[in-house]
């Protein structure tokens, strides 16, 4: 297996963060724009821009809603995304060929 | 391990990406979780910490201040409410900054088990109240009201800990509400006022050994606790 092989829209570092956040989580779960924000320590710019790529794959999905009158946006990872993630790490194991650092 | 540009990053799209190895990228990963679990769950080592100080202090001074008919002093009963209602205040805050900004699934389960918390202590202290309200004009009567408000207090607490760790499969919440449930039990049998030493030394101790078994977990694993101090 080559390196070319990774899933090119989570083979990048912010993508893959968030990816691996969301993934941690427990499985149906839900996580409001600001507080991924806030674990990730991004620009909102740069959270958004990410964010739509992966929703693009189907990886992910926002919700958008209201908490009393102020609008809120709530990410997950789709089913679709979680086989993708598990998918990637268990290539990135097989690349180093079970010698992981 | 070659390195390679990251093929979805165009032009326009924010600051380029750095490319990534497969080391790299299980690095972060693995850091990336630790980060998530260590921030959006609440801390044992704070809320086994501030509970086994709580009944450690709260319960002692119920003993010391005992009197030879087993009546512990005012300033000790004041003492011990305003312990444990710190405790409470602690264990609420925390739990919900932890949980902020999540929603779903586990938000519905800690909301149902929060819940079951709050019932069962009503039913508990209107429970105690009738008890209290016959057992005041009986003879020996302030051993009776100690016992029940202490063994039906405890009986929710281990109950609610076993059902904790069965809820979340947690070996070391359902050992600690087994603990609890033995030492209440224990309490119970011996009466007034050694009630109040057992549970000091083995109920506050069971919570700050919990405590310590957390933070030597969290060592090991290393989550130590966030340094960061932002709120969610």
């Amino acid at each position: 297996m080559a390196d070319g092989d990774l899933d090119p829209v989570i083979h990048a570092q912010a993508r893959l963060r968030i990816m691996a956040t969301l993934a941690g989580l427990p499985a149906g779960d839900e996580i409001s724009f600001p507080r991924l924000r806030s674990i990730l320590d991004f620009s909102a710019g740069n959270l958004s821009t990410h964010l739509r790529k992966l929703e693009e794959a189907e990886y992910v999905t926002q919700t958008k809603t209201f908490v009393g009158r102020t609008p809120a946006t709530y990410v997950a990872l789709t089913p679709r995304g979680r086989r993708a993630f598990e998918t990637y790490t268990e290539s990135l194991s097989a690349l180093l060929g079970g010698t992981p650092t | 391990m070659a390195r390679f540009p990251d093929p979805q990053d165009e032009p326009g799209d924010g600051p380029p990406e750095a490319s990534l190895d497969a080391a790299e990228s299980l690095r972060i990963i693995a850091a990336q979780r630790t980060v998530v679990a260590r921030d959006t769950t609440p801390d044992g080592r704070l809320i086994f910490g501030v509970w086994g100080v709580a009944w450690l202090l709260g319960y002692l001074a119920m003993y010391l201040s005992s009197d030879e008919s087993h009546a512990p002093a005012p300033w000790a009963g004041a003492a011990f409410a305003a312990l444990l209602a710190s405790a409470i205040v602690v264990t609420a805050v925390h739990t919900s900054r932890r949980s902020a900004g999540l929603r779903g699934e586990s938000s519905r389960v800690g909301a149902m088990y929060g819940t079951a918390w709050v019932v069962c202590f009503v039913v508990g202290f209107a429970l105690i109240g009738r008890i209290a309200s016959w057992a005041v004009d009986v003879e020996g009567g302030g051993a009776i009201i100690t016992i029940a408000s202490n063994g039906i207090s405890c009986l929710i607490v281990a109950a609610l800990y076993m059902a904790g760790g069965a809820v979340w499969d947690d070996r070391r919440m359902f050992l600690l509400g087994l603990w609890i449930g033995v030492v209440v039990t224990a309490a119970t049998v011996v009466g007034t006022p050694y009630l109040y030493l057992v549970m000091a030394l083995a109920g506050g101790g069971g919570f700050l050994v919990a405590a310590v078994v957390e933070h030597v977990r969290a060592v090991r694993d290393g989550t130590p606790g966030r340094a960061r101090t932002r709120e969610a």
